[in-house]
């Protein structure tokens, strides 16, 4: 036996690299392989796998040559009141000691933290203290108490906690064989106490299984609340990575707003459930089985989007050590279990963007509740046209595009944000209804992925070369399938209305159009699917007079074909309806849409989504028409019903609240209609980021208000802010002409105003 | 310590290949470890009480902690650190049999450990191989260095290397298989 050279070394290292990455079994049959074609490399391989073998059994160099000795000083040492018994974990964070109090006061037993990093200053020992008093007001059944913080004579911070015994709730949930119903509701006592804690202004920011402990008897316990701001304001580090020591290196459980350094709210807290809600059901990490490396596992978390749960029971990658086995169900079983809104809600928690996650831990909380009730949850699935508008997002394509698209067709009226509103909320039922054909949604985003830049690097390609593409495609290469054709021509059809692209989203959606009626006698589901997309896409290209006669045309057949009171008959005479109002033709549009929400709130009621869309329509239709009256009883309808069934903090509850607002500004009403402004702020700046156009919506609405009660300075200041976070260009360049601001005029500030916002908003770029 | 060129430096100097900054940084680095562990024994009149890892610790955030030394050096320092820790745990080892040889006694601090199976000679033998074994692969003595002197898991070896963990074993595994046949054959010698 020898020492290899160093040739011998780099041509036998591959192989060693391979054999050493297989099972026992797999390594001997592939060394047999080997052997038979290699047969001196072979022989040589061999001989080190064995000698690999010897050496794993006799723990050849696993005994560190210095170790140290248990701290042995510390073990008896007195800590203020507490008098330390044994050590029982050593985290990266630093030893974890069980100690009593020596003084007799009280019997039970705590378990003291002692935290790897000096504390310098005095200053910094004494706010460490205070910090940790503060937490440790946190009194919650399922939170495990912070008695008390301090800092050793030595200088080192310690913190005294309540001894939990318990198992982690993943390895709890698994030996108990819980199902998945059984999981959530363990999981709602997580959820409980950490809304607890953040309506106490307490974030916890690193929650993870190992700090989630269920005892023998189920109570559910979450450790080191807030403990991880504790430790990165006193180390002075900027984020959970570079904090923790080499146990948080691997950052298994962060948000990426942890990772890029971004700020770290509640928000952060919702992902981080939401990857161990994800975890209980499916039994593994979001980034799919390990072993993940730190630059993967960061990637996973900041650029990809996680499988949905049910895709990953499907994708039988679970071994046997899966919940479903242990859960007791069948993956199929809890394939079908977990689709739909448990996928959605997960989805949700987990959303790259922290204002696209559950707004509160609450509503969160609510929406499982809703889920084990078999309620309709609050969370809306991913639609092809959200990933779509997401990926043209992720492109720097403007957003805004489809809302400027929108309020290009309207003149810049007081109105036209409320409209435009509406619209959206329209198309985005009308193409949630629509879009649930799951391979067109596959096929379509399938093209996406393999466009990313994450999939081909250093080609950037733009939402516009994807769908050119993808549109000739769909013309050659599904000539043979005119259905999916058809389909994807009107998705693809979608996507260029988004990107306001007329031209030629009309041709893909005439296309469509012809192809469906050729295939089902102008009468199919798909052929109504088709022209309802053309309409709306006419719509949107203002192209008014030929929506109108599409829409007319296409109302009649189909009361016709499936009667007044189908579904998709309703649609037609909503835009139909909607379509009129718009171009001036109020009175009809209000008499359509009023005979529209008595048939939708018999047959669909009048909780339904359509119905609420329908009424919202209707109380702008009066309120063109001057009757203000009869629009606010309807808006306060939807309003209550939203704010029952969808929550307080819901977008669509927030537009409700605003379009009522401008109603009772419009009669008049400026005290309810600023308590309502107000409202809608206040909730607006706690849920939405500053940028998002809904905001500066809000405040151009409100400021008109502002201005037409005589607050001339209070009105700048919030149309200021308006033009600041990103007023639709439309708008912006209307307000000298808002009729709302005619007592500003003159104003030398107005002026200014006037001129920052056009410089500020630009002109618009459609392509 | 006293102020030096910034750890940031030292190490980028040392990448780049220059012997002068390449001996800076280890003895910076080996005079910052000597000193902590001295502390160490100072503060709880014993010996070192913490771990080769807490001690690594330590000694980079006081030594970078308030250069505002990124997170990418932390790695690095982590890589240098672990050949000095061999260095420093080798020298202990001397001096533990000298003291045993009834030679002058010499506090290195890191003494009255639990004692190791691992005696001296086999130290420095695991040593000389670990330094053929940088030749022929650096990566693979560096994850050595950290796991079996320092005492990292492999998880956060993986972390610091930016790399699976299974693949951090496996280099481990690799790095034993090479080290046991160097020392091996330099027994039957």
């Amino acid at each position: 036996m020898s020492t290899l050279s160093p040739d011998q070394w780099q041509e036998i290292s591959p192989y060693l690299d391979h054999a050493l990455s297989l099972s026992a079994e797999e390594r001997a049959s592939w060394l047999a392989d080997f052997r038979a074609k290699n047969c001196d490399l072979g022989g040589v391989l061999e001989r080190l796998l064995d000698e690999h073998r010897e050496l794993s059994e006799e723990n050849f160099l696993e005994e560190q040559p210095v170790r140290p000795a248990g701290e042995p000083c510390l073990a008896g040492e007195i800590l203020g009141p507490y008098k330390l018994l044994a050590r029982i974990g050593e985290g990266g964070m630093g030893s974890v000691w069980l100690a009593e109090r020596h003084d007799g006061r009280f019997e039970r037993q705590v378990a003291i933290k002692f935290l790897h990093f000096a504390v310098g200053s005095a200053a910094s020992a004494e706010r460490f203290r205070r910090e940790g008093r503060i937490l440790g007001q946190l009194a919650h059944a399922h939170i495990a108490e912070l008695i008390d913080a301090g800092v050793t004579p030595r200088g080192e911070p310690y913190l005294v906690l309540e001894h939990v015994k318990g198992k982690q709730i993943d390895e709890y949930s698994d030996e108990r064989s819980l199902s998945v119903d059984g999981r959530i509701e363990i999981f709602l006592d997580v959820l409980g106490a950490v809304a607890h804690a953040h309506a106490n202004l307490i974030v916890h920011r690193d929650i993870k299984p190992s700090n989630v402990l269920v005892s023998s008897d189920g109570a559910v316990k979450l450790l080191d609340f807030g403990i991880a701001k504790l430790l990165a304001e006193d180390a002075g580090a900027a984020t959970l990575l570079t904090v923790e020591g080499a146990s948080a290196l691997t950052p298994q459980f962060a948000a990426p707003e942890q990772i890029t350094s971004g700020s770290v709210t509640t928000a952060t807290d919702v992902y981080a459930l939401g990857v161990l809600l994800y975890l209980l059901l499916t039994g593994q990490h979001p980034a799919g089985p390990g072993p993940h490396s730190p630059a993967d596992l960061i990637k996973a978390i900041t650029e990809n989007d996680a499988p949905r749960p049910s895709d990953v029971i499907a994708s039988g990658k679970l071994g046997s050590e899966t919940t479903s086995q242990k859960g007791g169900v069948s993956s199929d079983r809890l394939r079908r279990q977990l689709r739909g809104d448990l996928d959605t809600i997960v989805g949700k928690a987990l959303k790259k963007d922290p204002r696209e996650r559950y707004g509160s831990v609450s509503a969160f909380e609510a929406d499982l509740r809703r889920y084990l009730k078999h309620e309709p949850i609050s969370a809306h699935p991913d639609t092809l046209s959200y990933r779509v508008s997401k990926y043209i997002r992720r492109h720097r394509l403007t957003v805004s595009l489809v809302s400027v698209a929108l309020l290009a067709i309207f003149a810049g009226s007081a109105a036209t944000l409320i409209q435009a509103r509406t619209v959206r909320r329209q198309r985005d039922a009308a193409l949630l209804e629509r879009d649930r054909a799951d391979h067109v949604t596959r096929f379509m985003t399938g093209i996406f992925r393999l466009a990313d830049p994450s999939h081909k690097t250093g080609n950037q390609v733009t939402a516009r070369e994807l769908l050119d593409q993808a549109s000739q495609e769909v013309e050659t290469g599904l000539a043979q399938n005119p259905d999916l054709q058809a389909r994807m021509m009107a998705a693809m059809g979608k996507a260029y209305m988004n990107l306001g692209l007329y031209g030629r989203s009309e041709s893909l959606l005439e296309k469509s159009l012809s192809i469906a009626r050729s295939r089902g006698e102008g009468q199919s589901q798909m052929a109504f699917e088709a022209a309802h997309n053309l309409a709306w896409d006419l719509l949107q290209d203002g192209k008014l007079a030929e929506t109108e006669k599409l829409q007319r045309n296409l109302l009649d057949t189909e009361t016709r074909a499936l009667g007044p009171n189908d579904p998709i008959t309703f649609s037609a005479k909503g835009i139909l309806a909607y379509t009129l109002c718009v171009e001036g033709n109020c009175e009809e549009g209000a008499r359509l849409g009023r005979e529209l929400l008595d048939r939708e709130m018999r047959v669909i009621g009048p909780e339904a989504y359509d119905t609420l869309t329908t009424r919202d329509n209707l109380a702008i239709a009066l309120t063109k028409l001057g009757r203000s009256e009869e629009a606010e009883k309807l808006e306060r309808e939807n309003l209550e019903i939203r704010q029952r069934v969808l929550g307080p903090e819901n977008l669509a509850t927030i537009d409700s609240m605003e379009n009522l607002a401008c109603i009772e500004r419009d009669l008049g009403r400026y005290a309810e209609a600023k308590k309502l402004f107000d409202e809608v702020l206040d909730i607006e700046q706690r849920v939405l980021a500053p940028d998002q156009p809904e905001r500066a919506g809000t405040e151009y609405d409100f400021a008109t208000l502002l201005a037409r009660t005589g607050h001339g300075a209070q009105a700048l200041s919030l149309l200021g802010h308006a033009v600041d976070h990103g007023l639709p260009p439309q708008t912006a360049s209307g307000i000298e002409n808002d009729s709302y601001f005619n007592s500003l005029h003159g104003d030398a500030r107005f002026t200014a105003l006037v001129a920052h916002a056009r410089k500020a908003t630009g002109s618009p770029k459609l392509n | 310590m006293e102020t030096h060129p910034t750890l940031t430096t030292l190490i980028a100097a040392a990448e780049r290949g220059e012997k002068a900054a390449a001996d800076a940084l280890f003895s910076a680095l080996y005079s910052e470890l000597r000193r902590l562990a001295r502390y160490e024994l100072a503060r709880h009149g014993a010996p070192m009480s913490v771990s080769a890892t807490t001690l690594l610790h330590k000694a980079y955030i006081e030594m970078a902690g308030n250069s505002g030394t990124s997170f990418a050096d932390r790695k690095r320092f982590m890589g240098y650190a672990g050949r000095v820790m061999r260095g420093l745990i080798i020298d202990h080892a001397r001096s533990r049999s000298a003291q045993k040889r009834g030679g002058q006694f010499e506090i290195t601090s890191l003494g009255a450990e639990i004692e190791s199976a691992v005696d001296e000679h086999k130290l420095v033998q695991i040593s000389q191989a670990l330094d053929e074994l940088a030749k022929a692969d650096p990566g693979l003595a560096e994850v050595v260095d950290l796991k079996f002197f320092c005492g990292f898991s492999f998880a956060e070896i993986a972390a610091m290397r930016d790399v699976s963990e299974r693949t951090v074993q496996r280099q481990w595994e690799k790095a034993r298989i090479y080290l046991h046949r160097s020392i091996r054959t330099d027994l039957e010698m």
